[in-house]
């Protein structure tokens, strides 16, 4: 078993992570850049060093350093949480060549599965439907002209290296395609340093749905239901839910046996997650993550496993704490993503220092987070505040107690997107589970988050007239706005 | 949900029948006598205009009629329009907003001096919004823009944001590189407005 954990990653993921090795009693070290030096998971930790300023790349992206402190401090273990380095099949083989145990999958089922090409023709052969497709890159020609006729349009033009909605451009006649491939080699070279393109159907209005599966070094591997995942903006997902409301006992289980199927083809080992879009009836594989997911405590809350904690307990060579059987969901989770961003501003990141916070309790009621009154949110990382998960004896049971959990969050200093989630947990469709990755621009919420807004602005604005208070003028960041603070509160602020 | 289970009204419900009703109405903002409040609330700066005749609120162009009853010990009821009630409580010195702390405040608006960052008139600077990295510049000098067009990208908290030009007119220089680091305010780009115009 591990004695000493280093966890490569900052934010939420770090604490949550840590939360887990003093489960098993491991010492935990965390790395942390000079940004993040106030940051929860460098205060939690046992041990805590600076990679130092700059760009990811000088700190949460440098395999060199991450490395020689980890030798230098008598690490045995390496969680990378999600992001930064995570899925680099390098950074898992070079803590391999140190001599550490490292917490995720083989590099070589990584780099399998982080290839689109390679990972699709994976999930081909283990039986996993996917999505109708080119047989490998394509170029701007004839050829993918026919392909792009064969499959039907509207089509997807996708980088095999992309990721994170970024690569992809949706063509929906023959006139464009030629142009999408140039446009998209173009920004795939750019961004992700490779240019091959794959062409494939385009499932309008899907849902996303995602299976979470789990295997030891033993050959064992269990799957562990699934999560849905539609709600997003520009594809990153806000909100997440299991059971899905679409999905059937039947379904589950055969979509999680070929799931499992595929996990064992590649020799996988550890937590992962194989993506799918589904439209009536039909699943579409998306992809593999090789590694932990945002959302998985949407999995946890439902099956009742510490993902986390299982996976520290299969890196270390254990067996898998439960077979199939042992795997049943109790209820329905929900996880919604808090983070700094504007929902009236086309979710536009903020950023600043928490002025007040105060999380809701209760029973069903778990929030993740890194944040603290006066923690100050570094604008060089992702906007991701903390997730706030509810569990329910039943879907709507957890819609409402989210609802109300939510109405108790108090996160002051910026802007977040609480009242996105707010408007969504009230929604007729969203109740009904009429979810599709559409579903932002479908339901025109947005407007609605604006007219309570408005509303409680006015209400606020003529309830303030009526108490004659006295307020100085305020100017942002500056002693004005501290004076009237203590003018109207009576206290520094 | 089963609305049928249950007659009660409870917040959730209210906020479902909300999303079925009409948004409030534009308002006609002429021959109104208005006075002009800069308000600060929960991570926004706006101005916000009360009627001196109606008392109605006008926000984004909208009018908005609230009562407020003062319940006792600091709390107020404050219902707008027909059936939106928001319990406000000034407690301690701190405002709470349906039980949760928030920051708001609002002083009377002092007629803006023009805050322009250069000298000369018919030129603009546009200036970073937040710190983040310059990914795209969209223009170059000697380039025409228009207003709302996007003159450059800054990727921040891994995200990329357009940086549009507030005014139309003609580039006239370029402060920054690709690749760069900018900080708050930093200079971008500026923009000479048309001989004709």
């Amino acid at each position: 078993m591990i004695d000493r954990l280093l966890i490569a990653n900052r934010g939420e993921i770090a604490v949550r992570v840590i939360r887990a090795a003093r489960m098993m009693e491991m010492e935990t070290y965390a790395i942390h850049s000079k940004q993040d030096t106030n940051s929860l998971h460098v205060r939690l930790a046992d041990d805590a060093i600076s990679l130092g300023g700059g760009p990811a790349r000088d700190n949460y992206l440098n395999i060199k350093k991450i490395i020689d402190h980890a030798l230098d401090q008598n690490i045995d273990g390496i969680h990378p949480g999600y992001g930064f380095l995570s899925e680099s099949a390098e950074f898992a083989q070079a803590v391999i060549d140190a001599g550490i145990t490292w917490v995720g999958p083989p590099p070589e089922a990584i780099a399998k599965l982080g290839d689109k090409l390679t990972s699709r023709e994976v999930a081909e052969a283990a039986g996993v439907p996917t999505t109708p497709g080119s047989d490998g890159p394509v170029k701007a020609n004839k050829s993918a002209l026919k392909i792009a006729k064969d499959i039907g349009f509207p089509v997807m033009v996708k980088a095999a290296y992309g990721g994170g909605g970024m690569g992809m451009q949706v063509v929906h006649n023959a006139d464009e395609l030629l142009d999408a491939i140039k446009a998209t080699t173009k920004q795939a070279l750019a961004a992700f340093g490779r240019s091959e393109i794959f062409i494939e159907k385009y499932v309008e209005r899907p849902k996303h749905i995602e299976i979470q599966f789990m295997a030891d070094s033993n050959g064992n591997v269990v799957h562990l239901g699934e999560r849905e995942c539609s709600i997003q903006r520009r594809h990153q997902k806000l909100i997440e839910e299991g059971p899905s409301p679409a999905i059937t006992e039947e379904q589950r289980s055969e979509i999680g046996e070929k799931v499992k199927k595929l996990a064992l083809s590649v020799g996988y080992e550890n937590a992962g997650t194989a993506e799918f879009l589904y439209k009536d009836g039909e699943f579409y594989f998306n992809e593999v993550n090789a590694r932990l997911q945002v959302e998985h405590p949407v999995t946890e809350m439902i099956t009742g496993k510490d993902l986390v904690v299982e996976q520290l307990r299969v890196a270390s060579g254990e067996t898998l704490s439960w077979d199939q059987t042992e795997i049943e969901t109790k209820g329905h989770a929900i996880e919604l993503r808090i983070n700094a961003e504007d929902p009236l501003k086309d979710f536009a990141p903020s950023w600043g220092t928490v002025t007040s916070l105060n999380s809701p309790g209760g029973f069903g009621v778990r929030f993740d987070s890194h944040i603290y009154e006066g923690y100050q949110v570094p604008t060089d990382y992702d906007s991701l505040l903390g997730k706030l998960i509810i569990w329910g004896e039943d879907r709507s049971q957890a819609i409402y107690r989210a609802y109300y959990a939510l109405s108790e969050l108090t996160i002051n200093g910026f802007v977040t997107n609480t009242p996105f989630h707010r408007v969504v947990l009230a929604n007729k469709e969203f109740h009904k589970g009429d979810t599709t990755t559409s579903f932002i621009q479908d339901t025109k919420l947005i407007p609605y988050i604006r007219e309570a807004y408005n509303r409680r602005l006015a209400a606020l604005m003529k309830t303030g007239l009526r108490t004659s208070k006295v307020f100085l003028p305020t100017r942002k960041h500056s002693r004005w706005r501290e004076s009237s603070k203590m003018e109207s509160t009576g206290r520094m602020v | 949900m089963d609305d049928k289970s249950k007659s009660t009204v409870t917040p959730i419900k209210l906020a479902t029948d909300h999303q079925k009703e009409e948004h409030a109405k534009e308002a006609k903002l002429e021959k109104r006598k208005l006075k002009a409040y800069d308000v600060f609330f929960n991570g926004r700066d706006q101005v916000v205009h009360i009627d001196q005749e109606t008392g109605e609120v006008i926000i984004d162009g909208k009018a908005y009629d609230v009562e407020v009853e003062y319940d006792e010990d600091g709390y107020y009821n404050a219902i707008v329009g027909e059936n939106h009630p928001y319990k406000i409580e000034y407690q301690g010195g701190q405002i709470y907003l349906e039980g949760r702390a928030i920051e708001f405040s609002y002083n009377p608006a002092v007629p803006k001096l023009e805050r322009k960052k250069s000298t000369k008139s018919g030129e603009r600077i546009i200036v970073a919004p937040l710190p983040g990295n310059v990914t795209e510049i969209a223009v170059k000098v000697g380039d025409e823009v228009a207003a709302g067009q996007k003159v450059l990208t800054l990727e921040a908290m891994k995200m990329q944001n357009d940086i549009v030009s507030d005014g139309g007119g003609v580039v006239a220089d370029v402060y920054v590189k690709t690749g760069d680091l900018v900080s708050t305010d930093q200079r971008l780009i500026k923009i000479v407005a048309k001989n004709e115009e």
